[in-house]
C-alpha cells in the first residue's frame, strides 16, 4: 500500500528495543497452557458451565480499554490493554496481580504457546510481534511486521501473524528466521484460522485463501462478499459476511457448500460445535444453523447491537450485547436461561475458563461471573 | 444539519452587563446586536424512552411521541449500520415549528432560515424543529442521530488509543455520511450535482474545504460516501471511522481503509460522476437555452404574474442584497424595483423565500407571509399605493405558507402550522374576519391554489400511500364541502400547482423524470381515474413554481449556475399535442398512511422538566500587560440542558508580589435567566487590586469594590430592545502615589434603548443601521463622594451602493458630568484613526466618521507544493474621522482622512491596516507625511 513508508517504519522499528518491563508481584512459574473458550478459534469451551452464575465480581484494570480479548492460562487471566500493557490477574483471587508493560499499543488478542506469551505491538513507528518467556521473565525475540489487528494464531508450534497491509507470515514460534510470507495486496487480513496442515486467510476485500503450513504459495483462493470472520471445522470453513450471510466452504478448494442469509448485518465471527453454527447478527438475534446444510434450527432474539461472537459453553450459548447485556440460552432450543446487564459498553469476546465467565468493558473494567460446573449427560 | 459550538450565553451576558457596570474604559463600548426573542415560554416536559430523553411542550405531545418512535427506530438501524451503540440517553429537544426552533437557547447565535436541525456536541444535545412534514422530520432526526453516533464512535476510538479529539473527520465526510444514512439520493441532490458538473463549479475532494458548510459540500459529500459504499461496501465507511486512530492525516486514513490513495478516490469518484452526468447533457437543455431569463443572478423564488392596466409585471421574492425582499420587474424588460425589504423591520422580520409563495388579486392586493413578533402574519400589500393595507394574525397558527386568493378577492386559502405542529389548509374570509379549517389531519398540505371558477382548491400533500416515503402528490378540495379528490398520485414529488387563466389547465412541478420539471395537466373536475399530462420542460437541472401569464405562457424559477433565475417559457400550447395519460386512484381516507407513536417495552413517562446543570466552559488564563501587570484567573460556566438558565463564576488575581495575593483576589458570580420574554441577570462581585485610571496625568490606584447588580432586557422585536440595570457597589479607592483615599457606596442606574438591523459581512456591517441611547446615573448614597450622570448616544447608518460596497456613517456623543465623572478616550484604529490609541481623553466626547467600504480581493491565500492555505477576504476602505474629547474646555476638533485594508480571517478576526493624514491645528491643516496603524477589530 505504501511500500516506502512501510519499509521506513520497519527499519525504524527494528532499531528500537521493545522489551517489556515487569511490574507487580510474582505471577508463578507456569505452565501457561491456554485454556477455556472465547479467545480460542472455535469460541467453544469444554467446560460444563451451569447457569445462572453464583457470583459476580468487577475488576478495575490498569486504566485503559481492552484490546482484543482476554486469555486464561495457568490459572491467570491475561487482559491485553490498548495502551497499558497486559494486566495479569489470578483467576481465583480476582485481585490485580501484575502488569506486563509494553511500549506502544496492543492492537489484537495475544496468544500463549508453552511458556511463551506472544503479542503484537503497534506504535507510530510501525508494528512488532514480541515473544516473551513467562517463566524466565524475559524477552525471547521481537520481529518487525507492520500493523497487526487480526488476532495472533498459534497452531501446534506455528505462529501465524497477519497484518493490516495484507502480509501473512507464519513459522516456528521459536525461530523467526525460517518464516514463510505471502502477500495479499490492497487489502487487510481480517482473520486467520488453521487446521493441521493449512492456514486459512480471510481478507477485507472478500478473498478467502488457503496456504500450506509448511510450504510457500497459495493453494487456492476464492472471492466473496465483505467478511466478518471465519471458523474452521471438520465440515468446512464457516465464513460470516457483513451484509448478513453465513456460508460453509470446502476445505479443499473453497467452494461454497451452503450459504444462508441471516437478516441483519453481521459484525462478529461465528461460533460452532460439531453439529451447529451460531451466528450473532447486529439486529440483536442469535441464529443456530445446522452445520451440514445451513438450515435454521432456532433463533433467539435479544435485541440491541450484537457484535461479539457467541460462546459455546457446554450446553449453553453465551451472548454479550454491545450495550452490556449478557444472556445464556439453551443450546438445544435457544431458550433463555440467564440474563444480566452490566450497563456499559463491552468490547471483548466472552471468555469462559476456570469456572469463570469473563467480559471486559470499554471503560477498562472486567466482570467475572463465577459459575458452577458439572458433567453434562 | 448545523454543528454548533455553543458559546456560553452566561459569559456573553456577564461581559455585557458587568462590562457595562464596571467603571472602566469598557463602559464606553456600547453594545448593539439583534435580539433572540423568546416570544413563547415553553412548559417543558420530558419523555423517556429506551435510548432517549425527549424534551417537548404539551401542545406538541402527540408529535413528540411520534418523533420518539422515529428516533428509536433510527437508533436500532444506525447501531447496526455503524456497529456501535450508545448507552447513555440521548437528549432530543423538539420544537413544533421552525419559528419556535429559532428561539432555542441551546445555541446563543441566531439560527438562519433553512436550518433543519442541529447537534451540539459538547453536551450531546440534538435540537429538531418540525415543519409539517413527517418525512422531513424523520430525515432530520436520522441525520442528527448519525452525527451523534459518529461523534460518539470517533470519541470512543480515539479514547481507546489515548489520542486527542483533534482527529475528527473533515466536514464533508461528517455531513456526507449524515446525509447518506438519513436520506436517499433525491432530485434536489441530483439537480445540484448536475449543475455543478455541467457549469464547471464542481469542487474536487482535494479542495472541498473551500466550500465548507455550503449545500454543495453536503451533496458532494453525500455523493462521495455513496460512491464509497457502491465500490467498497458500506463497511468501508465504518472502517474509516474505526481507523481514525491510525493517522492524523485523514487522507492516510482513507488509504488505510480503502486500499487506495485519497487522490485516487477523488479521481475515480469524479470520473464516475462525469460518466453518469455527461450523457444527460446531450438529452437535456439548460434553462437559459430554452427560456427567456427575465431575472438572473442570486436566489429568486415564487414569481407571480401581475397586470396593472396595460403594464405587465412579474413579482418575486429574492435575496440579492443580503436582506430578503419582494421585487417587481416589468415583464417586457427593464430594471427590477424593490417593493418591500424584509429582515429590517418589526413587521417583516423574515420572509420564507423557498417555502411560501405569494398571490395577487384583481384589486391589486398582494398577499404574502412574513414573520413578525414570534409568528407568521399575512400581509396584504396594495400594489398601487405601495403600502401594507392590512395585516392578519391568527391565534394558534404559528407558521403560514403560500396564500392564494379566491377569484372574487374576498377569501384567501393558505397552508398553516398550528402550535401542535400539524400542517393543514385554512380559508380566511376577509369580509367576515373569520378563518375556517379545511383539512385536519397529520398530512403535510401545501401550495393551495384556487381555481378561476372558485369551485376547486388544488394543493400538494403527502396524504397518498406514497406519502409515507415522503412523496407529495396533488389533490383537489371542494371548498364548500371539504371533499378531497386525487389529481396526481404517483411515486414522485408533485408541487406548486398553478391554474391557467381559463381554468382548463394545471401547471405543476414534478420530479418523475429524476429532477423537477414543469408539467401541465388538462384538468376536468370529474376527470375520473385518468389524467392527461404533458411535460413542458426538459432541463438538465430543475424548474419550480410555475405560474401562468395571460397569453398562455409560463413563468418559472429554474436552477442554473448555483442560482435561481426566473424564466419565461414559450407558450405551452404545442406541448399539449403530446399528452400522456396517467391513471389516478380515487382518494380514499383509508388508504392514507399512519404514523405510530412510541410504544416501547419500557414504560413511557412524561415528566415535568427539571433542570440539570452541566459544564459549558471551564477556562483558565494568565496574561501580562506592561500597564496592568500580570493577571491570572479562571472562568467557569454551567447551564441547564435547554440553555435557559446559566451560572458563571469568575475568579482572578492581579497580585504583583506574594504579599499582595490576598488583597488582589477578585471574583464574580452571575446568574442569567433566558427562556422568557424578558431575560434577567443578577449577580454579586468583589473586585480588588491595582487599577489604572485615565486621568491626566494617569494614575494608579488600589481599589476594592464589592456589590451586586440586577439587569434585564426587554426585546420589543428582533431589532429593538430596552435594557435596564441597577447596581450597588461599595468602593474603597486609594491612590498609590498621592496617598488619597476615597470611599463610596455607589448606586448606578442605567437604561438603554438599542436598535440594530445591520447586515454583517466578513469585516463589518454593510447595510441597515444601529442605534444606542443610554442614560446612566451614579451616585454615592453614603459619603456623597461621587455623583455623575452619563448620556451616551451612538448612531450608525450604512448606505448600500453596490452588492458589496457601502458608505458607512457614524455619529456618536458621550457625555459625562458630575463628581468623579468617568473619562472617555479617543484615538486609535477603532475611532479617531491616525491619532495614538487612547491619547485624547475627557469626560465628554464626540466622534463622526464616514467610510466607503468596498471589496478588493475575494480570496487571499497561498498555494504551496504540499497544499493550499486560504487566509480570507481582503476589503478596502476610504474614510474620514472627526471628533474630540474634553473635560471643561473644548479645545480643537481633531480629524483624519485616509484609506485602509481589512483582512477577514475565517470569520472570527479582522486585521486592519490604515494609513492617512491627521487633520491638525484646529482642523486647518494636514500632517506632514503619513501615519500607519495596524490593529485588529471589526469595522464600526
Amino acid at each position: 500500500m505504501r511500500p516506502l513508508g512501510t519499509l521506513l517504519m520497519i527499519c525504524l522499528t527494528g532499531c528500537r528495543s521493545l522489551a517489556p518491563l515487569e511490574t507487580g508481584r510474582d505471577w508463578g512459574d507456569g505452565p501457561w497452557q491456554q485454556e477455556g473458550g472465547g479467545a480460542t478459534r472455535r469460541f467453544e469451551t469444554t467446560e460444563k458451565a451451569c447457569f445462572p452464575p453464583v457470583g459476580k465480581t468487577s475488576l478495575s484494570l490498569s486504566g485503559s480499554p481492552v484490546s482484543g480479548s482476554p486469555l486464561v492460562a495457568g490459572g491467570l487471566l491475561f487482559v491485553p490493554l490498548v495502551s497499558e500493557g497486559i494486566d495479569i490477574i489470578p483467576l481465583d483471587e480476582g485481585e490485580h496481580r501484575g502488569n506486563l508493560s509494553v511500549s506502544g499499543w496492543l492492537t489484537c488478542t495475544p496468544a500463549i504457546e508453552g511458556n511463551h506469551l506472544l503479542y503484537a505491538v503497534s506504535g507510530h513507528a510501525g508494528g512488532v510481534v514480541v515473544c516473551f518467556d513467562l517463566a524466565k521473565r524475559r524477552l525471547v525475540w521481537e520481529k518487525a511486521t507492520g500493523l497487526v489487528e487480526a488476532d495472533l494464531l498459534v497452531v501446534q508450534d506455528t505462529l501465524v501473524v497477519a497484518t493490516s497491509s495484507g502480509e501473512l507470515s507464519w513459522g516456528s514460534a521459536e525461530d523467526t528466521t525460517t518464516w514463510f510470507h505471502v502477500e495479499f495486496p490492497k487489502c487487510s487480513i481480517v482473520a486467520t484460522a488453521a487446521d493441521e496442515g493449512t492456514i486459512y486467510v480471510l481478507c477485507s476485500n472478500g478473498v478467502l485463501a488457503a496456504v500450506g503450513r509448511t510450504e510457500r504459495g497459495i493453494r487456492w483462493k476464492v472471492h466473496g462478499p465483505s467478511p466478518t470472520g471465519l471458523l474452521v471445522s471438520s465440515d468446512g470453513i464457516i465464513v460470516t459476511h457483513r451484509k448478513g450471510g453465513v456460508c460453509l466452504r470446502s476445505l479443499h478448494d473453497g467452494r461454497i457448500l451452503w450459504e444462508k442469509g441471516i437478516g441483519g448485518p453481521v459484525h462478529a465471527p461465528p461460533a460452532a460445535d460439531s453439529e451447529h453454527v451460531y451466528v450473532a447478527s447486529a439486529d440483536g438475534s442469535l441464529s443456530c444453523l445446522d452445520i451440514h446444510d445451513g438450515r435454521e434450527r432456532w433463533r433467539y432474539r435479544l435485541g440491541g447491537l450484537l457484535n461479539a461472537p457467541p460462546l459455546v459453553a457446554g450446553s449453553h450459548i453465551v451472548l454479550a450485547g454491545a450495550a452490556g447485556t449478557l444472556r445464556a440460552v439453551d443450546r438445544e432450543n435457544g431458550r433463555e436461561v440467564w440474563a444480566d446487564d452490566v450497563m456499559e459498553r463491552l468490547v471483548s469476546h466472552t471468555v469462559l475458563a476456570g469456572g469463570k465467565l469473563i467480559v471486559c468493558s470499554e471503560r477498562g473494567g472486567a466482570y467475572l461471573f463465577r459459575l458452577e460446573t458439572r458433567d453434562t449427560p | 444539519m448545523q454543528r454548533v459550538v455553543p458559546l456560553p450565553s452566561a459569559v456573553v451576558f456577564l461581559l455585557l452587563f458587568t462590562g457595562g457596570l464596571a467603571r472602566d474604559a469598557v463602559g464606553q463600548f456600547l453594545p448593539f446586536g439583534r435580539n433572540k426573542v423568546n416570544y413563547m415560554s415553553f412548559d417543558w416536559r420530558v419523555l423517556k424512552t429506551d435510548h432517549f430523553a425527549i424534551y417537548f411542550y404539551p401542545e406538541m405531545e402527540t408529535l413528540a411521541r411520534r418523533g420518539a418512535a422515529i428516533a428509536e427506530e433510527s437508533f436500532h438501524e444506525l447501531e447496526q449500520v455503524l456497529n456501535f451503540t450508545i448507552t447513555e440517553p440521548i437528549p432530543l429537544i423538539f420544537y413544533s415549528s421552525p419559528i419556535h426552533f429559532q428561539q432555542t437557547n441551546i445555541t446563543p447565535g441566531f439560527i438562519p432560515e433553512g436550518v433543519g436541525g442541529l447537534f451540539e456536541f459538547i453536551k450531546g444535545r440534538v435540537v429538531i424543529p418540525y415543519n409539517g412534514s413527517m418525512t422531513e422530520f424523520r430525515y432530520v432526526i436520522r441525520h442528527e442521530l448519525v452525527h451523534v453516533f459518529m461523534h460518539e464512535k470517533v470519541e470512543s476510538v480515539l479514547r481507546r488509543y489515548n489520542l486527542q479529539p483533534e482527529r475528527y473527520p473533515p466536514l464533508w465526510f461528517v455531513e456526507g455520511i449524515a446525509e447518506h444514512f438519513s436520506t436517499s439520493w433525491d432530485s434536489q441532490a441530483e439537480m445540484v450535482l448536475r449543475d455543478a458538473v455541467h457549469s464547471g463549479y464542481f469542487v474536487p475532494l482535494a479542495s472541498i474545504s473551500e466550500i465548507a458548510g455550503s449545500f454543495l459540500m453536503y451533496k458532494e459529500g453525500q455523493s462521495v460516501i455513496g460512491y464509497i459504499e457502491r465500490e467498497f461496501g458500506s463497511e468501508a465507511i465504518v472502517r474509516i471511522l474505526e481507523n481514525l486512530w491510525k493517522s492524523p492525516d485523514f487522507n492516510e486514513v482513507i488509504e488505510w481503509s480503502l486500499g487506495i490513495e485519497a487522490k485516487e478516490l477523488d479521481r475515480r469518484w469524479q470520473s464516475w460522476l462525469r460518466k453518469r452526468i455527461y450523457p444527460l447533457v446531450s438529452d437535456h437543455e439548460m434553462p437559459s437555452a430554452v427560456g427567456d431569463i427575465i431575472i438572473r443572478g442570486g436566489m429568486n423564488a415564487k414569481p407571480v404574474f401581475y397586470r396593472d392596466g396595460d403594464s405587465l409585471f412579474v413579482l418575486y421574492m429574492a435575496n440579492v442584497t443580503g436582506y430578503a425582499g419582494i421585487y417587481s420587474r416589468p415583464l417586457s424588460g427593464g430594471k427590477a424595483r424593490l417593493l418591500l425589504e424584509g429582515e429590517k423591520s418589526d413587521e417583516m422580520e423574515a420572509f420564507h423565500l423557498h417555502r411560501s409563495g405569494m398571490s395577487v388579486n384583481r384589486q391589486h392586493l398582494l398577499a404574502f407571509v412574513a414573520q413578525s413578533g414570534g409568528k407568521d402574519v399575512l400581509h396584504l400589500f396594495d400594489l398601487r399605493r405601495e403600502r401594507i393595507a392590512r395585516t392578519l394574525s391568527f391565534p394558534g397558527l404559528v407558521v403560514l405558507n403560500s396564500p392564494s386568493w379566491s377569484p372574487d378577492g374576498k377569501k384567501i386559502v393558505m397552508s398553516a402550522l398550528a402550535q401542535s405542529g400539524q400542517s393543514d389548509l385554512f380559508i380566511v374570509d376577509l369580509e367576515r374576519d373569520s378563518i375556517a379549517q379545511v383539512t385536519d389531519d397529520i398530512y403535510d398540505d401545501r401550495d393551495p391554489a384556487w381555481s378561476p371558477d372558485g369551485k376547486t382548491i388544488v394543493f400538494s400533500s403527502d396524504r397518498s400511500h406514497w406519502g409515507e416515503d415522503g412523496r407529495m402528490n396533488l389533490f383537489a378540495c371542494d371548498p364548500s364541502t371539504g371533499e378531497i379528490r386525487s389529481v396526481i398520485v404517483e411515486n414522485a414529488d408533485c408541487l406548486s400547482p398553478s391554474w391557467s387563466p381559463d381554468g382548463s389547465l394545471l401547471a405543476f412541478t414534478c420530479d418523475r423524470a429524476g429532477v423537477h420539471e414543469i408539467y401541465v395537466l388538462r384538468y376536468a373536475r370529474d376527470g375520473g381515474a385518468q389524467r392527461r399530462i404533458a411535460r413542458v420542460t426538459n432541463f438538465l437541472t430543475s424548474a419550480f413554481d410555475p405560474v401562468w401569464t395571460e397569453d398562455g405562457g409560463l413563468l418559472c424559477t429554474a436552477f442554473e449556475r448555483y442560482g435561481f433565475p426566473v424564466l419565461r417559457l414559450p407558450t405551452v400550447s404545442e406541448t399539449l399535442d403530446s399528452l400522456e395519460t396517467v391513471s389516478v386512484a380515487a382518494y380514499d381516507d383509508a388508504d392514507c398512511w399512519s404514523v405510530s407513536e412510541w410504544a416501547g417495552e419500557t414504560a413511557v413517562q412524561s415528566l415535568r422538566y427539571e433542570k440539570e446543570y452541566a459544564l459549558d466552559i471551564a477556562q483558565s488564563q494568565i496574561s501580562t500587560d506592561p500597564v496592568f501587570g500580570t493577571i491570572g484567573g479562571a472562568v467557569l460556566s454551567v447551564s441547564d440542558l435547554l440553555g435557559n438558565d446559566n451560572y458563571s463564576f469568575l475568579v482572578y488575581n492581579t497580585a504583583q508580589s506574594t504579599n499582595e495575593l490576598l488583597s488582589s483576589f477578585s471574583l464574580a458570580i452571575s446568574h442569567v435567566q433566558l427562556g422568557k420574554r424578558v431575560p434577567i441577570a443578577y449577580g454579586i462581585f468583589s473586585f480588588s487590586g491595582r487599577r489604572y485610571d485615565l486621568l491626566d496625568p494617569d494614575e494608579y490606584f488600589q481599589e476594592r469594590a464589592y456589590g451586586g447588580y440586577f439587569a434585564l432586557s426587554y426585546p420589543l422585536s428582533m431589532f429593538r430592545r430596552i435594557e435596564g440595570s441597577v447596581s450597588l457597589t461599595n468602593s474603597d479607592k486609594e491612590s498609590l502615589y498621592e496617598l488619597r483615599q476615597r470611599k463610596a457606596l455607589l448606586l448606578t442606574n442605567t437604561i438603554s434603548y438599542v436598535h440594530d438591523n445591520a447586515l454583517f459581512t466578513i469585516t463589518g456591517p454593510l447595510d441597515g443601521s444601529r442605534f444606542n441611547l443610554t442614560l446612566s446615573f451614579t451616585t454615592d448614597i453614603r459619603y456623597s463622594n461621587v455623583n455623575y450622570f452619563s448620556v451616551m448616544a451612538d448612531y450608525r447608518r450604512y448606505f448600500r451602493i453596490a452588492s458589496r460596497s457601502a458608505v458607512a456613517a457614524r455619529l456618536e456623543m458621550l457625555y459625562n458630568d458630575g463628581k468623579e465623572a468617568r473619562r472617555y478616550f479617543l484615538g486609535g484604529s477603532w475611532d479617531l484613526r491616525g491619532w495614538p490609541r487612547w491619547s485624547i481623553r475627557g469626560t465628554k466626547r464626540w466622534l463622526a466618521s464616514a467610510e466607503l467600504r468596498f471589496p478588493l480581493l475575494d480570496r487571499v491565500g497561498f498555494a504551496f507544493p504540499f497544499g493550499e492555505m486560504n487566509l480570507g477576504i481582503l476589503r478596502g476602505a476610504v474614510y474620514f474621522d472627526a471628533g474630540n474629547a474634553w473635560d471643561v474646555a473644548y479645545g480643537t476638533t481633531l480629524g483624519s482622512i485616509g484609506a485602509g485594508l481589512r483582512l477577514g480571517l475565517f470569520g472570527v478576526l479582522v486585521l486592519r491596516y490604515d494609513f492617512g493624514k491627521r487633520i491638525e491645528n484646529g482642523f486647518s491643516m494636514l500632517q506632514d507625511g503619513l501615519f500607519h496603524q495596524f490593529f485588529f477589530g471589526w469595522d464600526f
